[in-house]
């Protein structure tokens, strides 16, 4: 509650100081409608936040002077000299009184019945009454006002200021990345580099993160809200909020901050009836507020449901008349839905009396501009006598995105990937594009739905003569009950993207959610899916398919979960488990190159082993599979990926371990399924450096030692140590102790085998402990025993 | 009062933009075009790392959209909390003009009389101020 007087404070604040120039110009032209409702608009947000603040005196002014204020906008009172004086007096009033609660005292008492007093009367000037604060002397306030400030307001301009910069480094970064890449620079450099990535990487992360904000900041207040607001009007309402979680940008938690109020204010007021009314028409006495959030696809949705009365369309026409805000013949003209749209005009209510809550007609004029001010929507869903649901759809601007980015008449798009369920080739065999009545059906694995080409969607030019001769296709599901089939040229990566909203000209299409700049430094458009659905009407047509998908999961087969069907270079179908397989990937063929006895792939700046080849195909592409099992990275070379099934539950296990882990039935065809596990441990190289066994090599320290011998140790599975003869026990415990050349001492303490090269092969044969330099046989042959023994 | 303009040539013509909207003036290189857009956005453009939307001035004069010149000179704009580049031909000076703004000419063609909001005399030359909110979002003064 605390930090809510102080935002309370913080902001009447701010609202004062940009409000006192509107207030000089307003005394000057008392007539000025704009200046009278921001002024209006000042005192209703005043009254309002202090309504549940419990904050009876700030409500008494702003109430009174609301009052007055509504009568002037509605004209029924002129705006004397002695009005705006009475206004400005009660303004004045509330700013001296955030003052002093800002210097965390307690209100003084004293009533401001002179100021309301005076508000009525409209004639004679006034005498204004100082605020009976006991005034402080300077460096006391002042020392008291330190104290209670804790947090600080950030302006949005600074820290977009600052994300800017970041952003801005973050390119240089990449330029320097290039530069180092073409001229060969010593480790040092790239070393420092690297930090400087990380650091950039970490900043930009925290600060992305400030903006960042749970959408449970506007909702754990409401439970007071509403209890406050019932207990004014005597009424019973359950209120239940969902999605807390939902992250949103700080800017868009402000900003429907109010809206949301005025929303759950109207629906308590208006909206919900009595007990005794509620129980005479058959309704719980408790009535029902449910406030839930959730995140679809790049909006954030809010729902604000009651079951209430809902919206009456016939008196909001009758009270349209009367306001003068349409005539007679323009609302005969209306549709229902423009009937209903009629709640959102300025100046109109419900309300049959003024309450101090609501229905003076400011709200949802006001909760729409706000809304619609940061590219969001309203929409209202009445159900006259059973209640009103409000959907408020924000956007989520200045998030980091995960996005594909796909390629369609020669431009790059972003696509969010919340929206992709799979992407295909149109060459797979399990898809079938089809004319029908005009339009083009994309079956898929028995799935029938809409086909699109992005070019078309955008106007665009097809790519006459593409790099590949297939399409890609990506299934895409724009909303819940929403699915459709994009074709675009090809599907370049993925990546995740800061997106920013466009200009008001280009988001008015509905075809981009915003813009974006990636690495490249070229612009790029993020698209909407369900403004590209919107663009390919296919809305009205409704769902093709409802049978599939849906029943199929409703009752779920045990089984193996899924599975990758492809093809071996070999010609050989084998399925593998799909979760260990990140992504599929048409690598060049200069990429790979045969060392140490291995195919092995240039990728991601790693080398990696390519499981399935055994020399460098001649095609200019190979397909690839990224196996993963969290922490390593494989390829396995494929010829092509033919399906996603379903594993049976029952997999026949092979009768001997190795690449094929078992045979699992596929209608009549017995498929190979590869062993995963297998596979990395085959694989998967050499246990890291610290897990194992140390060799100490004794001797000096001498470039034989450190670049012929070490590396053979190391090869043998050692971490291999050099000590000069005469060192202290550094502590480690090395299994193996190699002492270099006949002349160098051996260390008193030593523990483990001891092994003494010689410089001549004449010396050796003496003990079994002594070995030629070049004899590597025995050499390796004593390693590899003593790590059997370690591991033993 | 700030009675600074900045004069640039569309279409071939000099006209006058109040500083006080400008922020800088830019070079543009190259502009990604925005499919299925209204005419007269030209593109999107990077600026460090903003994305500005690039609105081809010399489309509402003459209703040709223009093939950007690599370096061609676009005025930096911030409306409505989004900023844009104003692709012009030329940018030529920064004038101080005193005096009112006289309204214009009933006999300017259409284009001209869309985004022109006044005449401005500074010595012996007389320009077209022109109205950068109205070339960043057209519909709001038609439904006006």
């Amino acid at each position: 509650m605390d930090d809510l007087v102080q935002e309370f404070i913080a902001e009447t604040r701010e609202t004062l100081d940009a409000l006192a120039s509107e207030l000089v110009l307003w005394e000057q032209d008392p007539q000025d409608s704009e200046r009278l409702a921001s002024i209006f608009r000042f005192v209703h947000t005043v009254k309002g936040s202090c309504g549940f603040l419990n904050l009876p005196r700030f409500e008494r002014l702003s109430h009174a002077a609301e009052d007055v204020l509504a009568q002037v906008r509605d004209g029924r009172r002129e705006a004397s000299a002695a009005l705006v004086d009475a206004v400005l007096a009660v303004i004045d009033r509330i700013g001296e009184l955030i003052i002093v609660m800002e210097t965390g005292e307690a209100l003084p008492d004293g009533s401001d019945a002179d100021l309301i007093a005076a508000l009525g009367r409209s004639d004679e000037p006034l005498e204004i009454a100082q605020p009976k604060a006991a005034p402080l002397p300077d460096d006391a306030r002042g020392a008291a006002r330190r104290q209670a400030i804790r947090s600080i307001r950030v302006p949005l301009d600074l820290i977009d200021h600052l994300m800017n910069g970041v952003s801005d480094m973050v390119l240089a970064r990449n330029e320097v990345a290039r530069c180092l890449r073409d001229e060969q620079n010593g480790a040092s450099l790239d070393n420092a580099f690297e930090r400087l990535s990380a650091c950039i990487a970490d900043m930009r992360d925290a600060i992305g993160q400030t903006r960042m904000q749970r959408i449970e900041r506007i909702f754990s207040p409401m439970p007071r809200l509403v209890r406050d607001l019932c207990a004014d009007l005597g009424k019973q309402v359950d209120l239940r909020t969902s999605g807390n979680n939902v992250e949103l940008d700080r800017e868009m938690i402000e900003m429907i901050r109010d809206p949301l109020t005025h929303i759950i204010r109207n629906s308590i007021d208006h909206g919900i009836e009595s007990p005794a009314a509620r129980r005479i028409i058959g309704k719980p006495e408790t009535g029902r507020l449910n406030i839930s959030a959730r995140q679809s696809g790049n909006q954030i949705l809010i729902e604000i449901a009651d079951d209430g009365r809902g919206i009456d369309t016939d008196k909001l026409m009758s009270r349209a008349l009367t306001s003068k805000v349409r005539n007679a013949a323009e609302i005969n003209a209306l549709s229902e839905r423009a009937r209903l749209e009629l709640i959102f005009a300025p100046g109109l209510s419900t309300a049959d009396s003024v309450t101090a809550v609501s229905g003076r007609g400011v709200g949802m004029d006001v909760v729409r501009s706000n809304i619609e001010r940061i590219g969001g929507s309203i929409d209202l869903e009445n159900n006259p006598g059973k209640g009103l649901r409000v959907i408020l759809r924000v956007p989520l601007t200045l998030t980091i995105i995960p996005c594909l980015t796909v390629r369609a008449g020669g431009q790059e798009f972003a696509m969010p990937r919340s929206a992709i369920r799979e992407i295909l080739f149109d060459t797979n065999n399990q898809v079938r594009i089809q004319q029908v009545g005009g339009c083009d059906l994309a079956h898929i694995r028995g799935e029938c739905l809409p086909y699109v080409a992005l070019e078309t969607l955008l106007g665009l030019e097809l790519n006459p003569d593409p790099s590949s001769s297939y399409r890609t296709i990506i299934t895409v599901n724009a909303a819940s009950d929403l699915r459709y089939a994009l074709g675009v040229e090809e599907v370049i990566d993925h990546e995740e993207l800061v997106v920013r909203p466009g200009a008001p000209v280009i988001m008015a299409d509905g075809l981009y959610a915003g813009t974006t700049l990636p690495d490249n430094g070229r612009p790029m458009l993020l698209l909407d899916p369900l403004g590209l659905a919107h663009r390919a009407q296919l809305n009205e047509r409704g769902r093709l398919d409802p049978s599939t998908g849906e029943d199929a999961q409703a009752t779920p087969v045990p089984d193996g979960g899924s599975a990758l069907l492809f093809r071996e270079t070999s010609g050989d179908l084998r399925l593998i488990a799909l979760s260990a397989v990140e992504r599929v990937e048409d690598v060049s063929t200069d990429r790979l190159a045969i060392a140490a006895g291995q195919v092995r792939v240039s990728i991601d700046g790693e080398s990696r082993p390519v499981i399935g080849l055994s020399a460098v195909p001649a095609e200019s592409h190979v397909k690839l599979l990224h196996l993963t099992d969290g922490r390593m990275q494989l390829m396995y070379s494929v010829d092509d990926v033919i399906d996603i099934v379903r594993l049976p539950a029952k997999v026949e296990p092979a009768p001997r371990p190795g690449l094929v882990g078992g045979i699992a039935l596929l209608g009549d065809l017995q498929l190979e399924v590869l062993d995963v596990h297998w596979i990395f441990s085959s694989q998967g190289g050499a246990p890291s450096e610290s897990e194992r066994p140390a060799c100490r090599l004794i001797g000096q320290d001498d470039p034989w030692t450190r670049n012929i011998l070490a590396p053979l140790v190391a090869a043998a599975g050692y971490r291999p140590i050099l000590t000069s003869a005469d060192a202290d026990d550094d502590g480690v415990d090395a299994v193996i102790s190699i002492i270099v050349g006949d002349a160098a001492p051996a260390p008193v303490a030593l523990r483990g085998q001891i092994i003494r090269l010689s410089d001549s092969i004449s010396s050796t044969g003496q003990d079994c402990d002594t070995i030629y330099r070049y004899d590597r046989a025995a050499l390796l042959g004593r390693l590899i025993a003593g790590q059997t023994r370690q591991a033993g | 009062m700030n009675n600074l303009y900045l004069i640039a040539v569309i279409a071939g013509e000099t006209v006058a933009l109040p500083t006080n909207q400008v922020d800088s003036v830019v070079k543009v290189r190259e502009s990604v075009p925005v499919p299925s857009a209204a005419p007269f956005i030209s593109g999107l453009f990077a600026l460090r790392s903003r994305v500005l939307t690039l609105i081809d001035c010399q489309f509402f004069v003459t209703g040709e959209p223009i093939d950007l010149v690599p370096g061609q000179p676009a005025i930096v704009v911030n409306i409505g909390g989004c900023s844009y580049g104003l692709l012009v031909d030329d940018v030529l000076d920064v004038v101080q003009m005193t005096g009112q703004a006289m309204p214009l000419p009933g006999q300017l063609p259409a284009g001209w009389s869309d985004i022109g909001r006044g005449l401005l005399q500074v010595a012996d030359a007389t320009y077209l101020m022109i109205d950068p909110e109205y070339l960043v979002n057209p519909s709001t003064r038609r439904a006006a």
